[in-house]
């Protein structure tokens, strides 16, 4: 084992009582791909509870900063959307596209 | 916490549009293009200021061409209209006008049309189904469209009329 690994890290996400299973993290996922339009964090507590998985708002926050941070989530005036992958069709146009 | 756009890239169609409308020296081109200009920072700080359309009123046209998972329309000077989509590239969320187009096109004219937006030959073209698929009541489908046999339409709509297609 090297000088490295001699250490713990300090985490970036998890913090105690906000560090959610990857069950959650799986559910808060398909809510925002599932989702119609932009939906409340509000909203998110309320389907998760609704489904069976209720959690709490700090663990929330810590999942949604995770997806946030890998640019896969964003939060807007209306709320939050899941972000796809950008489509091969537009895969040229952000590479190469004129940038306001 | 990374949770906004990072860029705003424009679209081949909505690039080819806006230097239409940087060209034009009218008073109504130029108001569009400040207008434009001005919602370049709107969008980074609220990538959602636009008024969202819902994954299931995206227009099939649209959906085909750009692959598009979420549209949002923004309001310009004389009912122009600015239509975006958010996707990801790697790590970093970017905003892409995918068109900028006049009140009849996006009332009524070609967004909705499906031979004018997905080339002859795509292999979506003969499996699609249109919904909302009333050629005379709906968006306005252009009737040329609607006779185009290599299109289907959902034999669910109620309010086709005898004789509209």
């Amino acid at each position: 084992m090297g000088q490295r690994l001699m250490k713990e890290p300090a985490l970036e996400y998890a913090k105690s009582g906000a560090n959610p299973s990857l069950s959650k993290i799986e559910y808060v996922r398909a809510i925002l791909q599932r989702a119609e339009e932009p939906i409340s964090r509000n909203a998110l507590l309320a389907v998760l509870a609704k489904w069976g998985h209720s959690t709490n708002r700090p663990s929330l926050n810590a999942i949604l900063e995770f997806f946030g941070d890998n640019g896969m989530v964003v939060e807007g005036s209306k709320g939050l959307i899941w972000v796809p992958e950008a489509p091969p069709q537009l895969l040229e146009v952000i590479r190469t596209g004129y940038r306001l | 916490m990374g949770l906004r756009a990072k860029e705003i890239v424009l679209g081949l169609d909505a690039q080819k549009a806006y230097e239409r409308l940087k060209e034009n020296h009218d008073h109504e081109s130029l108001s569009i293009v400040r207008r434009v200009k001005s919602l370049e920072l709107i969008l980074l700080a609220d990538c959602q200021y636009g008024e969202v359309v819902k994954k299931g009123r995206i227009p099939t046209p649209l959906r085909l061409k750009h692959g598009l998972e979420n549209l949002y329309v923004c309001d310009l000077p004389s009912y122009w209209r600015l239509l975006y989509t958010i996707v990801r590239v790697g790590n970093k969320p970017s905003i892409v006008v995918v068109e900028v187009v006049n009140h009849d096109t996006y009332n009524n004219g070609s967004l909705h049309t499906v031979s004018a937006l997905v080339p002859r030959g795509h292999c979506l073209a003969r499996s699609v189904t249109l919904r909302p698929c009333c050629p005379s009541r709906e968006l306005g489908f252009p009737l040329a469209a609607a006779k185009d046999k290599s299109f289907v339409f959902s034999p669910r709509c109620r309010s086709r009329r005898r004789g509209d297609v």
